[in-house]
């Protein structure tokens, strides 16, 4: 405390006074500027009369990134390795005007927080370690638990303030908080809990890490969400057969072409993409290969039909090879009890429902996540992706 | 989502933390719980896939649940770690696998995937299937610094050990002991060194500079030391047949020769039978110097006179022995404890020697003729706090016995005995 004061007293000439009872005259001087010639020398011969046991205790002076100022205990303020540093590098902290300043993740009502479980284990423990009998570590853990009961609101803001003030213990804490929060729960109770959006499509979950969702609930929902596009497949073929005739026809020239060169051309056509399908299905994963197939062919386009009746050729080619991969799965789903299976026919119910209802909504969807998916280099399947750009050029 | 009143408290906050703290996050969950986190949102898409443990036990990808057969069981497995490794995105610094995983060809190809991403700990345990072989790329493993290995065999062929090895456990795995030689003395940070039940032993020099903590257990056979310094806590245990260990006469036994290298023990525990075999030779006059031993743990017959002399030469080795545990048991050969008793009747002026004794714990005694080195150990022990006697309660503990115990002297003032009542089974 002391070397920060010398330092302290370069800056400003008016520093006479040497201990924190000297803080409040420098503190006052500033808001009365006559306060200090007026009382400099009887503050020097009284202080020792003025000066409490408990005044003596040295503070240090924090300033949140909203501009408020509090002061707090010098020991419970070197718990924080960040704060302890600053002090030991710049020697600020010691007044008012020299607080430190904050990172912009704390707030003050966190601050108040945090040192509330600095003051606690640093009584503790008188260090930053948690070494120490069994009875003091069965008191710190009882601690932490009733510390760590708070919304998942205030939990990341502290977190977040914890890992800027460096402050590991406390990061350690909170991630194990937040991370039981996690365990064990399905995904909508997570996004309930934490307000995630829920802003991936129907498809981009349904390629989930094949089986790592062992649950056999989600392996159920999988498979009867491919019975569903199947069907919707079909629907759609109907659908666009009808939609044919009543749209514009924005074909390019080779595609009318070769449409209407008809079945020779398309079949060989079809042999190609089917077989490019197949020697991609080989090589990457099947799901991806199944949605990108069912992609293309919900486009409600016309100039689709010709790579949808393709892609329909190739989609029988990857229904064969849905159920070589989910045949053991089918054993499962008689595992599951009645209540379950009743629970699950509804989700499908609404999932169907969702699907066929807001039909255009979606199709915005997958043309606007067209543009997007050739960016992403995990996608095993760029040929995929390649076909539905290009489609989409054409139009 | 769901509605609510204060429209501040819908806003999504653990999304946005820092990479470090949504890492942390994660590696607090299972690895299979971390994993779906990919579905909760465009946030978390891949935010598991920096996680640097990926850890697969069997308590969660449980053979049990799968209904199925135990190669469907595997394909789904396989499948499910390459996608996993393929995802995965930036250093592995930790890789588990203890499963039931029974074939192992998939898991070269893992290694090797490993060996170039850093990786730092591997924990290889083959429950299923035939013992694995390690392959050569394990070797070219060059940051890692713990290794676990059950039920594989390791034949490590021109190795250079591992420059950064801190911790070496190898239970039922197939080494030779040139090999498992030269890798103990090639890894200069060795710490922890753990030998269960290895394979292909037939002796065993350990010359570690480093190696403070030394663990063997399984058959015996004959290893030594040779420049462990650092050496502060060795456990041994002796199973199967002893035909073995007779020492030709008048050879030191194997517990003050080892002893001699192990100028800085602390702690030496015996299961077993080992103490029988190292104590089974000459005692040697003296020792060189005096050992900093603080615990000593045996499995003693307390009635064979060899092993009373050899245990009474140890303490008195020992000056700072801090805690002493024996656990009776009755030999083969049928003595009756007195040449025993006799020998320790005639130790005088020991006490100096059990000057640090504080606590001292005596197990499984079963008759009248075991309780001579109690009494020795409270007639001598100045500093005793607690002398824990426990019986072996196959056989009813007779009163006589306590009476007798009750009646011996004891040296320190404040010695409380307590009686344990701890059955073998």
């Amino acid at each position: 405390m002391q070397s920060v004061l010398l330092q302290h007293e370069t800056n400003q000439s008016k520093l006479v006074i040497l201990d924190s009872v000297g803080f409040c005259c420098i503190f006052l001087s500033s808001i009365f500027p006559t306060f200090l010639e007026k009382s400099c020398i009887p503050m020097s011969e009284n202080e020792k009369a003025i000066i409490k046991p408990e005044a003596m205790k040295p503070f240090i002076w924090l300033q949140c990134a909203d501009g408020s100022i509090q002061q707090v205990e010098e020991e419970v303020v070197m718990f924080c390795p960040m704060i302890y540093r600053e002090i030991l590098q710049t020697g600020m902290g010691s007044s008012q005007n020299s607080a430190i300043c904050l990172p912009d993740r704390v707030n003050p009502a966190i601050l108040s927080l945090i040192f509330e479980y600095c003051r606690f284990h640093q009584v503790l423990g008188r260090s930053n370690k948690f070494p120490g009998p069994y009875f003091i570590t069965v008191e710190r853990k009882s601690f932490d638990e009733k510390f760590i009961r708070m919304d998942t609101k205030k939990l990341c803001e502290l977190t977040s303030a914890a890992d800027s003030l460096q402050l590991k213990p406390l990061v350690d804490l909170t991630s194990r908080a937040l991370a039981r929060m996690i365990e064990g729960k399905t995904p909508e109770e997570i996004r309930e809990t934490f307000h995630l959006p829920d802003d991936l499509t129907e498809e981009e979950k349904l390629e989930p890490l094949k089986n790592v969702n062992d649950d056999p609930r989600i392996r159920l929902l999988n498979r009867l969400y491919a019975k569903k596009r199947k069907e919707l497949k079909e629907r759609q073929k109907l659908k666009d057969i009808e939609a044919e005739e009543e749209k514009k026809d924005e074909r390019s020239v080779d595609e009318i072409l070769s449409f209407i060169n008809g079945e020779e051309d398309s079949k060989g056509v079809n042999a190609i993409k089917s077989k490019k399908k197949n020697r991609k299905k080989r090589d990457s994963h099947k799901d991806i290969c199944g949605q990108e197939s069912i992609r293309l062919k919900n486009k409600k386009e016309a100039n689709f039909s010709p790579s949808a009746s393709q892609c329909s050729d190739a989609r029988d080619n990857d229904d064969d090879t849905f159920p070589s991969n989910g045949e053991f799965e089918d054993g499962d789903i008689d595992d599951l009890d009645p209540a379950v299976k009743e629970e699950l026919d509804r989700e499908v119910e609404d999932f169907a429902r969702r699907l066929n209802s807001d039909w255009p909504e979606r199709m915005q969807e997958f043309l606007s996540l067209g543009q997007n998916q050739k960016l992403v280099p995990n996608r095993a399947s760029s040929h995929g992706s390649l076909h539905e750009t290009t489609g989409m050029d054409r139009r | 989502m769901s509605n609510m009143v204060n429209g501040d408290s819908t806003v999504d906050r653990i999304s946005h933390l820092p990479r470090n703290i949504i890492e942390e996050i994660l590696l607090h969950l299972p690895l299979k719980d971390a994993i779906r986190t990919s579905i909760l949102s465009r946030d978390w898409r891949y935010a598991w896939s920096s996680i640097p443990h990926l850890a697969f036990s069997r308590q969660e990808f449980p053979l049990s649940k799968c209904s199925n057969s135990q190669v469907v069981f595997d394909r789904k497995l396989v499948d499910i770690i390459h996608q996993v490794l393929l995802f995965h995105q930036g250093p592995i610094h930790m890789f588990k696998l203890s499963i039931d995983l029974k074939s192992s060809k998939c898991i070269d190809g893992w290694l090797l995937f490993l060996s170039r991403n850093d990786i730092k700990e591997i924990v290889l345990h083959r429950w299923e299937g035939e013992v694995y072989k390690l392959p050569s790329c394990l070797s070219a493993c060059k940051r890692l610094e713990h290794l676990c290995l059950f039920r594989c065999m390791f034949r490590p062929v021109h190795f250079q050990g591992f420059p950064h090895l801190r911790s070496l456990s190898l239970n039922n795995v197939a080494i030779s002991q040139n090999e498992l030689e030269t890798l103990i003395t090639n890894c200069p940070l060795l710490n922890i060194l753990y030998l269960i039940d290895i394979f292909g032993l037939s002796g065993l020099k350990v010359c570690s500079p480093s190696l403070v903590v030394f663990s063997f257990f399984g058959q015996h056979i004959d290893f030594s030391f040779e420049n462990v310094p650092l050496l502060s806590t060795l456990y041994v245990s002796f199973v199967g047949k002893n035909d073995k260990y007779y020492a030709s006469p008048g050879v030191i036994c194997k517990l003050f020769r080892n002893l001699y290298h192990l100028s800085s023990i602390k702690k030496i525990v015996l299961y077993n039978q080992a103490f029988k075999v190292w104590a089974y030779g000459q005692l040697p006059i003296q020792l060189p110097f005096t050992y900093q031993l603080k615990r000593f743990h045996a499995c003693v017959n307390l009635k064979d006179i060899k092993e009373i002399q050899a245990i009474v030469f140890l303490c008195r080795s020992c000056p700072l022995l801090v805690t002493l545990e024996l656990k009776a048991y009755i030999g083969n050969n049928l003595d009756d404890g007195t040449p025993a008793e006799k020998f320790l009747d005639a130790q005088q002026s020991f006490g100096s020697q059990f000057s640090h004794l504080r606590s001292v714990e005596i197990t499984y005694v079963s008759c009248i003729s075991e309780l001579p080195f109690i009494k020795f150990v409270l007639a001598n022990a100045p500093a005793l706090e607690t002398a824990y006697i426990g019986f072996n309660c196959g056989t009813p503990i007779e009163l006589n016995i306590l009476k007798e115990m009750f009646k011996f002297r004891r040296l320190s003032p404040a010695v409380e005995i307590k009686i344990l009542n701890r059955s073998f089974f």
